[in-house]
């Protein structure tokens, strides 16, 4: 926090208006709005009051216009229905005149107050103006949020060229954006697994197409040493042949192959019997290229050989081992083959390896399957295997036995997942951070990974994936600059200490700790990245972090405005709830439109995300006299901004500790998750936690008085 | 600006309004149920009939949320026309949601005794489509939409499997004016938990014992001293 935004005792209150909605009667009918208003207008910093029919109506808006430019009005709070339904158009219509969206704060009264006291109008109009001090609180302490911009570069980088990586590369490259193929063997399509022949084809069809686009340059024998820069501009260190390049592009797609993995040595059978897919594959192609016998008449083949692969198909050994049973079969005719399966995986249905299927059938393959807790074991010359049908045990003695592998990672995967900052699943696949809530979306939006890098894809998926990621890159590079006016963290670096706690629990990796002349390094926030969830704000030691909008300025401000003694009976219980916008924010407004019951002593504080419910806030609740807190997050896993509400429940585990060796009693914090259409259960729990307080901690453990909050306001 | 007659009186309004955003302004009442400001008019509901004449011509029933007031119109929202017209809209609306008691409410405001029709299987959504276009206007992410045709049309996501494009921001469960939305059946209930291995790296150096623990104590005892700080300068 730099000194400047200090508010003194001399800086003038902006000007505040406050518009104040009728709902057509609908909340005009429940409380008295023109009190409300009266209310309103004493209130520091408000110099405009209004109450109208619908402030949301083209009219209404016109004179909501009108009003901010005849009065010079500064910061706006409409006081009416729920934010996200019309915070969009109230955002158009102050932004007309030229006002700050920051300085527009959206009260809702009528979910918050309106309908869930709808019969009794001096609780609602208490609520109501609990609601609006809140707001009007938060408007005078806020500071605009400052826009940020970066340039795309309409460039691609493309690492890895397996059929995939050529296909993204080529797309690409027809929508006329430069691409910088990189792979690290010697020629392109070397490192790739044993394909089928109609996908070997089509990788050399690829391949032959790429080298002679004029707008595609492949780097071989190349590898990535470092990567900067943000989404759309990004620097990347190419190391060749010992010389580094830099090249700037817009977005990086991660094409690595995966590969099976090898058998290692922890083995007990005998090596030269037992092969796996991949030597197998080798061992035929020879015995084919010099016209020698194969020399083995019993073949056992075991898929899903490998417990990780009954966890996680990797999509193409099946269809690999049914075509080297056919190829046993053309080499040595009377060779008697024994396929071990769990599931056999050949594709989408009508696919040729089907056919093929029917083909080993019709010469005599016999396919068993096997469950999967009795696997087959491999003895000396035997494998022993529980048929699953007749439910007997059966011995198959064995020339040969061919193990398929799992598909795993390359090995340039991890090393790829550091410089790119990508997740790595338990198997070393680039994990999708957030299935749930952006399938197909990495933490940057300038970086896709597809293919056999995120999970092993047959050649269908891996087409598709090449070509949906394509279409995203493209959509992506093609706006010009990348515009961000959502708030961001900023750093104030005199602060700063250097202590590495930010970097950590950033969810999008924009922040890094740079290096700073003298002792200390410090920490620079990439604007671009920054999502806003206010995790690194927390975590601060110093408060040298804010986050405009969403700051240790105005959060306190609505806290300490909501608690405000006159706001509530005597001997009445206070309750203060944080709510995250996306869940229990969500919840509240819903057990409003639904006529919930809530306790009227219950007031409600919207908070961007549960990463920013700061142990000082709560704290400072406390303080101001708040008798119990209620934390509303998202359920674990549903969290818009990663992983906010377990940081959350991490920290209320910590500060609850810590009340309770101070005499307060703990179970005046209280944590839940809510998911956003959770009304009923909001107004459950909210009642519940009422009552809790209310009656069974008659001793509450008073906080001690006279404590100042160790951040300025 | 544009003059005409509602109910017998004279008004004068801005060009471009309809005659629902005209009666609105001046307090005249019209019930809605597809309607909402941040929306564009869907004209779907029917409810909102008034009885419009414009000079020379015979008078004829319109929805106000999407018809635009006429220089010389004369408009009357409460005639014994409107009245049944909205009547009957109401009726058939209950046809489908007889036991929903927001609908139940306003048939019973537009003078509906009794539901003639019922259909067998009772369904909450009215198909008044603020859902559909919340998520598409206001969240602009389009993740749900109405589908199949006549009796059969409903609100679902594509394919009617969980939708991959939604947010869950809860949008359209609060804008759903009967309560029948569900957003299980849109985003599904899966979700993940983060896996065990450095995909959760943050998680583990932050949560607890290493950083935030030893500092956080050290904090909260400062700030739990009875003796006031000094003052900041």
């Amino acid at each position: 926090m730099s000194a400047e935004r200090i508010p003194t005792e001399e800086t003038a209150l902006p000007r505040v208006g406050v518009f104040i909605c009728e709902c057509g009667g609908k909340i005009s009918n429940a409380l008295d709005v023109e009190e409300l208003r009266r209310q309103a207008a004493r209130l520091p910093g408000v110099v405009y009051a209004v109450h109208e029919a619908y402030p949301c109506s083209r009219d209404g808006q016109l004179r909501m216009q009108h009003a901010i430019e005849e009065l010079n009005l500064e910061r706006v709070l409409v006081a009416g229905c729920a934010p996200r339904l019309v915070e969009k158009l109230f955002r158009r219509v102050v932004q007309v005149v030229n006002l700050e969206s920051s300085y527009l704060n959206i009260a809702n009264i009528r979910e918050g107050a309106a309908y869930v006291h709808s019969t009794d109008p001096q609780a609602a109009l208490a609520k109501a103006l609990a609601i609006l001090e809140m707001g009007v609180a938060r408007l005078t302490a806020t500071q605009a949020a400052q826009v940020h911009s970066g340039k795309v570069s309409r460039s691609a980088m493309v690492i890895g060229s397996g059929l995939s990586g050529l296909t993204a590369a080529l797309a690409l490259a027809e929508q006329k954006v430069p691409v910088i193929l990189v792979e690290s063997a010697e020629q392109p399509g070397e490192n790739l697994p044993d394909l089928s022949p109609g996908t070997r084809s089509l990788t050399q069809e690829r391949l032959q197409a790429a080298l002679n686009h004029p707008a595609i340059k492949i780097i071989t024998r190349a590898r990535l040493t470092s990567v900067q820069g943000h989404p759309g501009e990004y620097q990347v260190w190419v190391q060749q042949r010992g010389q580094t390049n830099i090249h700037t592009v817009g977005a990086i797609i991660v094409a690595n192959v995966a590969n099976p993995k090898p058998l290692g040595s922890s083995h007990w059978f005998d090596r030269s019997r037992v092969r796996t897919q991949a030597e197998f594959a080798h061992d035929l192609a020879q015995a084919e290229e010099n016209a020698t016998p194969l020399g083995v008449d019993r073949v056992v083949m075991i898929f899903c050989a490998e417990e990780a692969q009954r966890q996680r198909c990797s999509r193409v050994c099946c269809a690999t081992g049914i075509r080297q049973a056919l190829k046993v079969k053309e080499l040595n005719p009377n060779a008697e083959i024994t396929v071990l399966f769990r599931e056999l995986y050949l594709g989408a249905p009508g696919s040729p390896h089907e056919a093929e299927l029917v083909q080993a059938r019709k010469q005599g393959v016999t396919f068993f399957r096997y469950r999967r807790d009795h696997p087959p074991v491999i003895g000396s010359d035997t494998v022993d295997v529980l048929d699953t049908l007749t439910g007997e045990p059966v011995r198959l003695p064995f020339d040969r036995v061919v193990m398929t592998m799992p598909l795993v990672p390359v090995d340039d995967t991890r090393s790829l997942a550091a410089l790119l900052s990508l997740p790595q699943d338990e198997d070393g696949f680039l994990a999708e951070p957030r299935v749930r809530l952006r399938p197909g979306r990495y933490v940057d939006p300038g970086i896709y990974v597809l293919g056999s890098a995120q999970h092993p894809a047959d050649t269908t998926e891996a087409l598709f994936q090449a070509y949906l990621t394509s279409a995203r890159a493209v959509r992506f590079l093609n706006q010009e600059t990348i515009v961000v006016d959502t708030p961001v963290a900023e750093i104030d670096a005199s602060l700063c200490t250097g202590c590495g706690n930010c970097p950590q629990v950033c969810p999008t990796y924009a922040i890094t700790l740079e290096r700073r002349d003298g002792i200390l390094s410090v920490s620079e926030v990439d604007p671009l990245r920054c999502i806003g969830c206010g995790n690194c704000v927390v975590v601060c030691p110093v408060k040298a972090i804010t986050l405009p909008g969403w700051d240790n300025v105005e959060i306190p401000a609505q806290i300490s405005a909501a608690l405000a003694a006159d706001n509530f009976q005597p001997g009445d219980p206070r309750i203060l709830v944080l709510a995250c916008e996306w869940s229990a924010a969500g919840a509240a407004e819903l057990a409003g439109s639904r006529r919930a019951d809530l306790p009227e002593n219950a007031v409600l504080l919207r908070m961007n995300c549960s990463a920013r419910f700061d142990p000082y806030h709560i704290l400072w609740a406390f303080l101001q006299g708040a008798d119990g807190v209620l934390l509303g997050a998202c359920p674990p896993g549903e969290c818009h901004y990663g992983m906010g509400n377990l940081y959350a429940r991490e920290r209320v585990e910590v500060l609850k500790k810590e009340l309770a060796a101070r005499g307060v009693d703990p179970r005046r914090l209280r944590l839940e998750f809510f998911s956003v259409d959770d009304g009923l259960k909001f107004a459950r729990i909210v009642n519940d936690f009422m009552e809790e307080v209310e009656h069974q901690l008659a001793d509450r453990g008073q906080m001690p008085s006279g404590v100042r909050m160790p951040i300025r306001r | 600006m544009i003059h005409l007659m509602i109910n017998h009186q004279e008004y004068e309004v801005p060009e471009g309004r309809t005659v629902l955003e005209a009666c609105r302004e001046h307090g005249i009442p019209i019930p809605t149920l597809c309607y909402h400001p941040a929306l564009e008019p869907y004209g779907g509901c029917r409810l909102c009939m008034v009885e419009v004449t414009m000079p020379g011509r015979p008078p004829r029933l319109v929805a106000s949320c999407v018809h635009p007031c006429e220089e010389g119109a004369v408009i009357f929202t409460d005639t014994e026309l409107v009245k049944r017209s909205r009547r009957m809209t109401a009726e058939l609306i209950l046809a489908g949601s007889y036991n929903t008691p927001e609908m139940l409410a306003l048939g019973e405001e537009l003078g509906v005794k009794e539901v003639r029709f019922k259909l067998p299987q009772e369904n909450a959504c009215v198909l008044c489509g603020l859902c559909v276009r919340a998520c598409k206007e206001i969240v602009g992410v389009s993740a749900i939409s109405v589908i199949e045709r006549g009796i059969a049309k409903k609100v679902s996501t594509p394919f009617q499997v969980a939708s991959s494009r939604c947010i869950s921001c809860g949008t359209c469960v609060l804008i759903c004016p009967t309560g029948a939305f569900k957003l299980e059946e849109v985003a599904g209930k899966h979700n993940i938990e983060p896996t065990e291995s450095g995909y959760r790296r943050g998680y583990y150096r932050v949560g607890g014992e290493l950083d935030l623990h030893p500092d956080f104590v050290q904090d909260v005892s400062s700030l739990l001293k009875t003796q006031p700080p000094e003052e900041q300068p």
